[in-house]
């Protein structure tokens, strides 16, 4: 007679409610007489916004900070940057966003963007890491009048190098909408579940790849730096520009072996991109 | 009462008849949409060397299905089918639909294809006059066919598998125009992914906007690359 011994029955395990993250930043940029000044500044929680000097009439500089170093599950961001008329503004992140293991719900982070006309945004995040086991939900969304410029950079990386880490379980999900004048223009939706490193290997994922990264510029006159995007992506990804609803949009992709790989190419696009404001300090430092 | 049952049963089987017709035509390469002039990509994915054989067509066709841009074309079928009675509904996916296309190659192949699919289906001068107004000019092609088959009454899983069929079989009739792959694995290929499809369809049937994403960030790649190529066969 079979015996079922109690030690096999699943034992009610109770999730202890763990202090989580949560941070909110809000920062929004006008332009008084040619010079690009804070119109406001908000910190709560893990959220801090650091402001290095920029040259005079050069686009606000501000850095995201997530002073808890990284984020577990249910760890929540919320950032929101605006651009005021006539405004410009180059936005980057401290340090790279570690996505660490967990067994609760996805970390979220929450992007909202405005750029008033004639305003300019370059959003340009240093690479987020997924590590094995980690579940992370992100968004991106951005209203712009129809004479603003959006350059968005977004570097991810999948594992941490350094330990040769795979990524054999994670949950992923990023989703950007861009609307000009209200009218939906650029969406993106990527889903990653399970098995990651082996989805990687796939020849139409990414072929091994783990370093990936999309740059985006919504603008009147993209298209005019589409062959100089193309020489600086060569084989290793591709650009297109066309129009959506009367805007244009420059789209590149780029993977790459590893991030330090990766950064050989953004580095070089981002200067290429970014107009006065260039390259993040931050970015070499 | 068994003369009632019998009629219904055989306008059921009629309808049946009459929808699977209706997407044996639609999803035909013969019904003038220019199916035949896009590789989706796969024109680069050929030259670059990623697609050489019959199995990496398998592969690179099961991940487009499953969680690539077929995938998300099938989730925009299945939320047209949805709303097909709702002419802002389909607008707002039109555009949706449209802003997720990854090239200037696929959005051309898109909006191409669903507006060439609206005027082949007579479907804008039927739907003007059921809703005296008019479709947008252009509908991004997997919003176009989940509209036409909602409207039509053609059930959403079938309407699914075909369509995830055709994008499969168009693409597989590229490769062999492309690639060293022979007929017969062709057919092969085919044959293979008939479960795949089968299982995707019914997943998509069941999905919604929250489920669109996809992966295949090589195929996008190849996609924005094609219009660089030397020499090109296809349009996309």
């Amino acid at each position: 007679m079979l015996q079922i011994s109690p030690n096999i029955l699943p034992v009610a395990h109770t999730v202890p409610t763990l202090q989580r993250a949560r941070g909110d930043g809000r920062i929004a940029v006008k332009s008084a007489g040619g010079i690009n000044r804070l119109a406001v500044l908000y910190q709560d929680g893990c959220a801090k916004i650091r402001l290095p000097r920029a040259a005079p009439g050069a686009p606000l500089e501000a850095v995201l900070i997530n002073t808890a170093g990284g984020l577990t599950g249910g760890d929540r961001m919320n950032w929101s940057i605006s651009v005021g008329q006539g405004a410009g503004a180059s936005v980057t992140t401290q340090a790279c966003e570690r996505i660490y293991k967990t067994t609760g719900p996805a970390a979220r982070v929450e992007t909202r963007i405005e750029i008033a006309a004639e305003g300019s945004l370059a959003f340009l995040p240093q690479e987020t890491i997924l590590f094995d086991r980690s579940s992370f939900e992100r968004s991106l969304s951005a209203d712009l009048d129809a004479s603003a410029r959006l350059l968005v950079v977004e570097p991810l990386v999948f594992g941490r190098q350094a330990m040769g880490e795979d990524v054999l379980a994670a949950h992923y999900r990023d989703r950007w909408r861009i609307r000009v004048d209200g009218r939906l223009v650029h969406g993106e939706d990527v889903a990653m579940d399970g098995d990651v490193q082996a989805l990687l290997g796939h020849r139409a994922v990414t072929n091994g790849a783990r370093a990936i990264a999309t740059v985006l510029v919504i603008g009147s006159e993209v298209e005019t730096q589409l062959d100089a995007v193309r020489t600086i992506i060569g084989d290793d990804g591709g650009a297109s520009a066309w129009r959506v609803g009367g805007s244009g949009k420059l789209l590149a992709r780029i993977v790459a072996p590893d991030s330090y790989d990766l950064r050989k190419r953004l580095i070089p696009l981002i200067a290429l991109l970014n107009g006065r404001a260039g390259l993040p300090k931050i970015w070499t430092t | 009462m068994i003369g009632t049952i019998t009629t219904m049963i055989i306008t059921e089987a009629q309808d049946q008849r009459r929808s699977l017709m209706r997407l044996m035509a639609w999803l035909s390469p013969a019904f003038p949409t220019g199916s035949f002039s896009y590789s989706h990509g796969l024109e680069s994915a050929v030259d670059a060397g990623a697609i050489a054989s019959g199995d990496h067509l398998e592969n690179w066709l099961s991940d487009l299905v499953a969680h690539g841009s077929g995938w998300n074309d099938m989730v925009l079928v299945a939320q047209a089918w949805r709303s097909c009675a709702n002419a802002g509904l389909i607008d707002e996916l039109g555009k949706l639909a449209e802003a997720l296309a990854g090239s200037a190659e696929r959005h051309l192949e898109t909006m191409a294809q669903g507006a060439a699919f609206l005027d082949a289906a007579g479907a804008r001068a039927s739907i003007a006059a059921v809703d005296h107004g008019e479709l947008p000019g252009e509908l991004a092609y997997p919003v176009a066919v989940g509209l036409v088959a909602g409207r039509e009454g053609v059930p959403l899983a079938d309407t699914l598998t075909a369509f995830a069929h055709a994008f499969v079989s168009n693409l597989i009739q590229a490769a062999l125009r492309l690639a060293p792959i022979g007929q017969r694995e062709g057919v092969r290929v085919l044959a293979a992914l008939e479960p795949l499809i089968a299982a995707t369809a019914e997943r998509a049937a069941e999905a919604g906007l929250d489920d669109l994403g996809s992966c295949t960030f090589r195929s996008e790649i190849m996609s924005l690359r094609h219009e660089t190529l030397h020499s090109r066969l296809f349009r996309s």
